[in-house]
């Protein structure tokens, strides 16, 4: 099951991608926004996106918006990965069109969690 | 010899010991990491090492610091909606079906039977506020219960971290149905005031409490033998209504140990098909007249035969 790790931090990229990878997901990463659209366009059966809110180029809530505008990314996932933990931010993504929350810093056992409540427990959970 | 860089094998059989003759819960050796980890924070808070806490134990092991070694190995992992298949299956069978059949009476009763630090009855009542309006007006009462009052304070206080609302909640209830307040979350009035808590021991005769349509009680028979499990199934059962259900952890069981209950379709669930009368000192543990002391630590208006207490307050 492929997986999208959006983050403009390298360090961010490689702690998520090493949680989802230990979860069974091929991951590919993204630095923003912008970035993530051209990488979903090569990886269309991806079921799974971790984007972060503030990125250079295109933000997290701009990519959350572009990604439901597009019926072809139906079936795909969004967990907002974030350090913004004021209820109106949360409530703004949600209403954009993300499927769940976690907000930095967070535990292998938080990603799990939040995976399972979207039924995506992991290919090898 | 030292393990874990803290503890020595006789500290930890200490705390086992202390563990089993004040809670019933029986630790291996192999869980001494479990018990290393609980136990620094109360060894640091009194200025002691773990073996300096452990030589306090052996010297009162019925003491005030005994009894908090005790309380500190009760308090289990949990998070909000631990395990959400099997909230799924409360929302879309059980409660419904619950609901339907109180439908004249208009009042359902939960219990949430070892809540620890709060999560699970509040995972509750967020799922009847979120999923079930048409509750507007009836009696809704859950109890949520444990051994350990460090575990109660912490859950009547409602006050969580951000790592546990990370946890298994989903955002959308955190958007709705709780407050911020600085780094720490609440959950609102609404949510709040369907649960109230009291401290009881499921090893000793069960206070007097209402009959329950629907009892939680995961995660706390694996710690114990056979007859204790026995003992506490039938316990509980005493207090259930006739068609009432109790949910159990993924690795617990009614079969061979409680005829009286059977195996509901939905994993993990299991339907009263014999619920006894109400049997006096009833207890599991054979601890006669310690179970009814919890209760009595909350205000004592009585709601049929109930100890009351506050609803969404620290109330015990």
């Amino acid at each position: 099951m492929d997986a999208l790790v959006i983050d403009d931090s390298r360090a961010m990229r490689t702690i998520l991608g090493g949680m989802l990878t230990d979860l069974g997901f091929r991951v590919v990463q993204a630095t923003d926004g912008r970035d993530a659209l051209a990488r979903l366009a090569e990886t269309p059966a991806a079921r799974l996106a971790l984007v972060d809110w503030n990125m250079p180029e295109m933000d997290g809530l701009a990519f959350i918006r572009a990604v439901r505008a597009d019926r072809a990314y139906e079936g795909l996932k969004l967990v907002v990965v974030s350090t913004e933990t004021e209820q109106a931010q949360m409530a703004t993504a949600l209403e954009a069109g993300a499927d769940e929350y976690v907000m930095k810093p967070f535990t292998r056992a938080v990603i799990a969690e939040k995976l399972g409540l979207l039924g995506l427990a992991g290919p090898s959970a | 010899m030292k393990q874990g860089g803290g503890m020595s094998a006789a500290d930890g059989a200490a705390f086992r010991e202390v563990a089993r003759e004040l809670t019933g819960i029986a630790l291996s050796p192999e869980k001494d990491y479990f018990v290393e980890g609980r136990l620094e924070a109360v060894a640091r808070a009194r200025g002691l090492s773990l073996g300096e806490l452990a030589q306090a134990v052996r010297s009162a092991p019925r003491g005030a610091l005994a009894q908090e070694v005790a309380e500190a190995l009760l308090i289990a992992e949990t998070s909000f909606f631990r395990d959400p298949g099997l909230f799924e299956v409360l929302r879309l069978q059980v409660l419904p079906e619950l609901i339907a059949a109180r439908r004249a009476e208009r009042r359902l009763a939960l219990w949430s039977a070892a809540c620890a630090t709060g999560q699970e009855p509040y995972s509750l009542a967020l799922l009847l506020v979120e999923h079930f309006p048409e509750l507007e007006g009836w009696d809704v009462d859950i109890l949520a219960t444990d051994l350990s009052q460090q575990a109660l304070d912490y859950a009547a206080s409602a006050v969580y971290t951000q790592h546990e609302v990370n946890r298994g909640l989903p955002a959308r209830l955190l958007v709705r149905h709780f407050e911020r307040e600085a780094m720490t979350w609440r959950p609102r009035s609404a949510v709040r005031r369907l649960v109230r808590f009291a401290r009881v021991d499921l090893l000793r005769p069960l206070p007097p409490l209402p009959r329950m349509d629907l009892v939680l009680l995961r995660n706390m028979l694996i710690y114990h033998d056979v007859e204790t499990k026995r003992g506490v199934l039938a316990s509980v059962r005493g207090r259930m209504r006739s068609d009432g259900r109790l949910v159990l952890g993924s690795a617990e069981t009614t079969l061979y140990l409680d005829a009286g209950f059977e195996p509901s379709p939905e994993l993990g669930v299991y339907r009263v098909k014999d619920a006894p009368s109400e049997a006096p000192g009833g207890g599991a543990g054979g601890r006669p007249d310690a179970g009814a002391e919890a209760l009595d630590r909350g205000p004592s208006a009585p709601r049929e035969g109930v100890p009351a207490v506050d609803r969404g307050a620290p109330c015990i």
